[in-house]
């Protein structure tokens, strides 16, 4: 799920920046050091909405650079388990099946998914229900909970599952 | 940043979040889509060369993808009934991004709506199913 959230930095300045366009520089500094980051605590920073107060900064000794302490607001992604969530399916194996909620990847082992779906090779890769109406394969939109999260310091990987009342395919790729 | 502290329990479905995310408000789809193409659009109109940082354009791409086509009024309108109906930031967000039908498939998908607050059950079906229901009415306008 998306969040609105509010965030506190402290970002270092050289002294040639100390000037009236201070305020650009550090929102600039902010975006590039920020956005596009991940973090255990608060998920995937994805973009800065704005940026609030500035405090007074604070010369490092011996260095001349300042610091600068700012809180912004972002937005973040961030999953949590137990969350039901809309994803698109990625690529298919046997062993189950990876699917994408924009930079966020899950995997769906085949022990997640219905009994009744079987795992099909010819063609494109996909699992099939029993009476061959509902297909999982890359395209297809499904609506999965997340049962578990592991943090890196750079990535964010979930295990989901589809064997749950009102979970499973939402809507197949154009042309089946 | 960098480690998680894993062992701090967290469960969207029990309602427990970490504290770091006391303050956060959950965005559905829709609004995530409507605020971030919006500071798209003006940093291109500033900078015409201006290209967003993948994790924002995968983002971006996937809140459009399921937002349902729904217009900023819609979107604030819906969150305005769920609000009054007193669910917390991230059951409205929820509600809004899985647009569940009935009561009982909203109780399943998002369990914390079949919580118990002093004995009494948050919801009754009926309670639901209205707020439910007044949430399709926004869907199809």
């Amino acid at each position: 799920m998306l969040y609105l959230i509010t965030l506190e930095r402290e970002l270092e300045l050289q002294p040639r920046f100390f000037g009236p366009r201070l305020r650009e520089v550090l929102e600039q500094k902010l975006i590039s050091e920020v956005e596009g980051t991940c973090s255990g605590k608060h998920g995937f920073i994805i973009c800065v909405t704005g940026m609030g107060n500035v405090g007074k900064g604070s010369i490092r000794e011996g260095l001349g650079t300042a610091l600068f302490k700012v809180q912004y607001s972002c937005v973040v992604l961030r999953p949590f388990k137990g969350e039901v969530i809309d994803c698109v399916v990625s690529s298919v194996s046997k062993v189950g099946f990876f699917a994408d909620a924009g930079p966020l990847q899950l995997f769906i082992s085949n022990h997640l998914i219905p009994e009744d779906f079987e795992f099909n090779a010819t063609g494109e890769p996909a699992f099939v229900s029993t009476d061959e109406a509902v297909r999982v394969q890359a395209g297809a939109e499904v609506r999965l909970r997340i049962v578990g999260t592991r943090m890196d310091a750079s990535e964010i990987f979930c295990v989901g599952t589809i064997k749950e009342d009102y979970l499973g395919v939402i809507s197949q790729p154009a042309g089946m | 940043m960098g480690d998680a502290p894993q062992d701090e329990e967290e469960n969207a479905a029990q309602g427990q979040f970490p504290a770091a995310f006391d303050e956060a408000s959950a965005l559905s789809n829709g609004e995530a889509s409507a605020m971030l193409s919006k500071i798209v659009d003006k940093k291109k109109a500033d900078d015409p060369a201006y290209q967003p940082n993948p994790l924002l354009a995968k983002t971006l791409e996937y809140a459009e993808r399921f937002s349902g086509n729904k217009t900023e009024a819609v979107n604030q309108q819906v969150r305005q009934v769920l609000e009054a109906g007193g669910l917390t930031t991230f059951e409205v967000a929820s509600v809004a991004n899985l647009q569940p039908e009935t009561a009982e498939e909203a109780k399943i998908l998002i369990p914390t709506l079949e919580a118990e607050d002093d004995g009494m059950p948050r919801y009754t079906d009926e309670s639901l199913q209205e707020l439910l229901d007044e949430v399709a009415n926004y869907k199809e306008a």
